[in-house]
C-alpha cells in the first residue's frame, strides 16, 4: 500500500525532498515566511511570546492525515472580565494562503478557545497571534509534520459531497448553565476546495470553493465572527464557546466564496433539561 | 506465496491458484527502493483467445516484470489491463504493456479521481523509488465500468463489478467464470492493515455483498496479503472495520473530540502496518462517522 496523505503534496519536488529527508526543524527556522505574514498583518506593532497560562496551541507533533489535522486554541483567561481576547489570528506560516482564519470575539464568547482542523501543506510552524482589549498582542507556535494537505483533491466520494453542499449541524452537549461559558460544536458540509487540485485529463485545476465567513450570535446578540480560509479542511468544524444570558436561539451564518449563505440554529432553554430542536439548514 | 523481499526482478514469482489464474504476491510496505513498488497482489488469467491482466503494481518495471512472468505461461497477446481502483501501488506499472494494446478497464469513477491525483501519485512515487521509477505513467481507461460488465477471453469470461464507495470510489472487483477465483483489489486486505480512502460505513456495507460472491472452494485473491478461500478470507478485515466504526461512534457519543478519539484508539493486533494506518484510520472514521444521524 502507500499513504494517501504523503501524496497530497503540491509543493516542488525540491521541497518535497526537504519534507521527507530534512531533519525535522530545518524549515521551521525559516523566518521569511513568518517575516511576510507578520508585516502584512501586523507592521511594526510589538508581539510578546504569549505564557503558557494566557495562551495555548495544540496540535499534533506529526499528523495522521495532512487534510484534517486538528488544531486548538486555549485561551487562560475567561472573557468579559477586566482583561479579554478581542481577536486572534491562526497562521500557518508554509502553507499557499498562510491565515487560516482570523476570529472576532466579544464579552459573550464566554472563552476565545477554538478548536478545528486544517490543512497542511508542508512541514511548518503554526501559530496563533491574540490581541487583547488593550491592544497588546501575544503569540504561540508549534511545529508540525506533515505535507501535502492543501492540493489533496477534496472528498473521498464527489458526489456525496455534492448532495450534501451546506448542509450543517450545531450542537450543544450537555447540560446548560445561565451566565456559564458553554461549549458549542458547527459542522459544515463542504468541499472547501482549495483550488490547488489540478486535473490531469483537463489540465485545470478544481476551482477554489470554500467556506469564508462564519457569524455566530445567542439570542440576538454576536458571540463570535471569523473569516476563514482554504487552509480549514473539508467539512469545515469548530468547537467555541458562548454565554447564554437567558433562553435563546444559537444562530449561525455561513458564507461561501460563492456568496451561498448557509443557515443553522438551535433553541436552547438554560436551566430545563433542554431538548435541543436544530432547524434545517438554508440556503440562499 | 509470500513475495521475496528485495527489488523487483527482472520475472516476478507467479503461483497458479486455480487453472488458468495466476497470482504475484505483492510484499507488504510502503513504497521503498528495496520494494521497487512491488507491493500490491497482481494477477493474470489466461484463456483460448487471450490474457487478462489485473492490476500491473507500482512502477513501470514491476509491470514489465509481470508480463515477462506471463510469457513464460503462454504467448497469447494481453487483450485487457484492469485497474482494481486508482491507488498507484496498483496501476503504475500499466505503462508496460502500452505495446500490447490492450484495452485499458477500470470503474468508471475512476477516471476522474485518478487525474485530481495523479500528480501526487507520480510525484511521490519518484521521491520514494528513485531509479525504479523510471517510465512509469498514469494511464486511464479506455473501457469504463459501471455497474457489472462482462469480458470474454475466449472459454472463460471475468465478471466486472464497479461498486459503491468503499476502499475508494472507484473500487472493481473481477471473477473468472471457470474457477470462481475472485480478485477482490483492495476491498478486501489481508495481513496488511486495512486503509479507508473511501467510506468505511460504505465499506462495511459493501463486504457481505462481495463476501456472497467467493465461492467456498475458490481462491479469494486481496489486494493485499495471502490468498485465502471463501468467504473465511473476510472475517479478520469485518471485524477490523466493525470494531473502528463501534469505537469510534462511542467516542462521539461520548462527546469525545477527533484528537481525544485517535489518543484514546489502541493499536489493534495481528495486522501489519499498523503504525502507519491506524490513526490515519480513525481519523477518517470520526471525520466520516460524526455526520451519523
Amino acid at each position: 500500500m502507500f499513504r494517501p496523505d504523503l501524496l497530497r503534496r503540491c509543493a516542488a519536488p525540491a521541497l518535497l525532498l526537504a519534507a521527507l529527508c530534512v531533519a525535522p526543524g530545518a524549515r521551521a527556522s525559516d523566518p521569511e515566511a513568518w517575516n511576510r505574514i507578520r508585516a502584512s498583518l501586523f507592521q511594526d506593532r510589538p508581539i510578546e511570546e504569549a505564557s503558557g497560562d494566557l495562551l495555548r496551541i495544540d496540535a499534533p507533533n506529526r499528523a495522521e492525515d495532512a487534510a484534517v489535522v486538528p488544531i486548538g486554541l486555549h485561551t487562560g483567561i475567561e472573557q468579559g472580565t477586566q482583561r479579554y481576547v478581542q481577536k486572534s489570528w491562526l497562521i500557518i506560516d508554509q502553507n499557499p494562503s498562510p491565515v487560516a482564519a482570523t476570529f472576532t470575539y466579544t464579552a459573550d464568547s464566554g472563552r476565545a478557545d477554538i478548536e478545528t482542523r486544517v490543512r497542511v501543506n508542508e512541514y511548518t510552524l503554526i501559530r496563533v497571534v491574540a490581541e487583547l482589549n488593550d491592544g497588546s498582542l501575544h503569540m504561540v507556535s508549534r511545529f508540525v509534520k506533515a505535507s501535502g494537505g492543501c492540493s489533496a483533491p477534496a472528498g473521498k466520494d464527489p458526489a456525496e459531497a455534492a448532495a450534501n453542499l451546506g448542509r450543517m449541524k450545531v450542537k450543544v452537549d450537555g447540560d446548560v448553565e445561565l451566565g456559564k461559558p458553554t461549549l458549542a460544536q458547527l459542522m459544515i458540509s463542504h468541499p472547501n476546495d482549495s483550488g490547488l487540485a489540478m486535473d490531469q485529463l483537463s489540465r485545470n485545476y478544481t476551482p477554489a470553493h470554500f467556506v469564508r465567513e462564519l457569524q455566530v450570535s445567542y439570542a440576538g446578540k454576536p458571540v463570535l465572527t471569523a473569516e476563514v480560509d482554504i487552509s480549514i479542511s473539508e467539512n469545515p468544524n469548530f468547537r467555541f464557546y458562548f454565554v447564554p444570558r437567558s433562553a435563546g436561539e444559537l444562530s449561525v451564518e455561513a458564507i461561501d466564496s460563492k456568496d451561498l449563505r448557509f443557515r443553522t440554529a438551535v433553541h436552547l432553554d438554560p436551566g430545563t433539561n433542554m431538548a435541543a430542536s436544530v432547524r434545517p439548514a438554508a440556503g440562499s | 506465496m509470500a513475495g521475496a523481499a528485495g527489488a523487483p526482478t527482472a520475472v516476478l514469482d507467479v503461483a497458479e491458484v486455480a487453472p488458468g489464474v495466476w497470482v504475484h504476491a505483492g510484499q507488504i510496505g510502503d513504497f521503498s527502493p528495496e520494494n521497487g513498488g512491488d507491493l500490491a497482489n497482481l494477477g493474470f488469467v489466461i484463456g483460448n483467445r487471450c490474457v487478462a491482466v489485473i492490476d500491473t503494481g507500482g512502477s513501470r518495471r514491476v509491470g514489465a516484470a509481470l508480463l515477462a512472468a506471463i510469457r513464460i505461461h503462454t504467448p497469447l497477446p494481453v487483450c485487457f489491463v484492469i485497474a482494481t481502483h486508482m491507488h498507484p501501488d496498483h496501476l503504475l506499472g500499466h505503462a508496460a504493456f502500452l505495446g500490447e494494446h490492450p484495452e485499458y478497464v477500470a470503474a468508471a469513477r475512476q477516471g476522474k479521481a485518478l487525474a485530481l491525483r495523479a500528480a501526487g501519485y507520480l510525484q511521490r512515487q519518484q521521491t520514494q523509488l528513485g531509479a525504479d521509477a523510471a517510465g512509469s505513467e498514469v494511464v486511464q481507461a479506455d473501457h469504463p465500468v459501471a455497474g457489472d460488465a462482462t469480458l470474454d477471453l475466449g472459454g472463460r469470461q471475468l465478471q466486472l463489478r464497479a461498486w459503491r464507495t468503499a476502499h475508494t470510489d472507484n473500487d472493481l472487483t473481477v471473477q473468472d467464470s471457470a474457477t470462481s477465483a475472485l480478485f477482490t483489489g483492495d476491498l478486501l486486505f489481508r495481513t496488511h492493515l486495512p486503509v479507508i480512502d473511501g467510506s468505511l460505513r460504505g465499506w462495511l456495507r459493501v463486504l457481505p455483498e462481495l463476501c456472497a460472491l467467493a465461492r467456498p472452494d475458490a481462491p479469494v485473491i486481496p489486494g493485499h496479503g495471502e490468498v485465502g478461500q471463501g468467504a473465511a478470507a473476510f472475517s479478520p478485515e469485518q471485524a477490523y472495520l466493525q470494531g473502528l466504526a463501534t469505537e469510534v461512534r462511542a467516542g462521539l457519543k461520548a462527546g469525545r473530540t477527533l484528537t481525544e478519539v485517535v489518543a484514546a484508539s489502541r493499536m489493534p493486533a495481528d495486522w501489519s502496518l499498523v503504525d502507519l494506518y491506524h490513526r490515519r484510520n480513525v481519523t477518517a472514521a470520526y471525520a466520516e462517522l460524526e455526520w451519523e444521524d
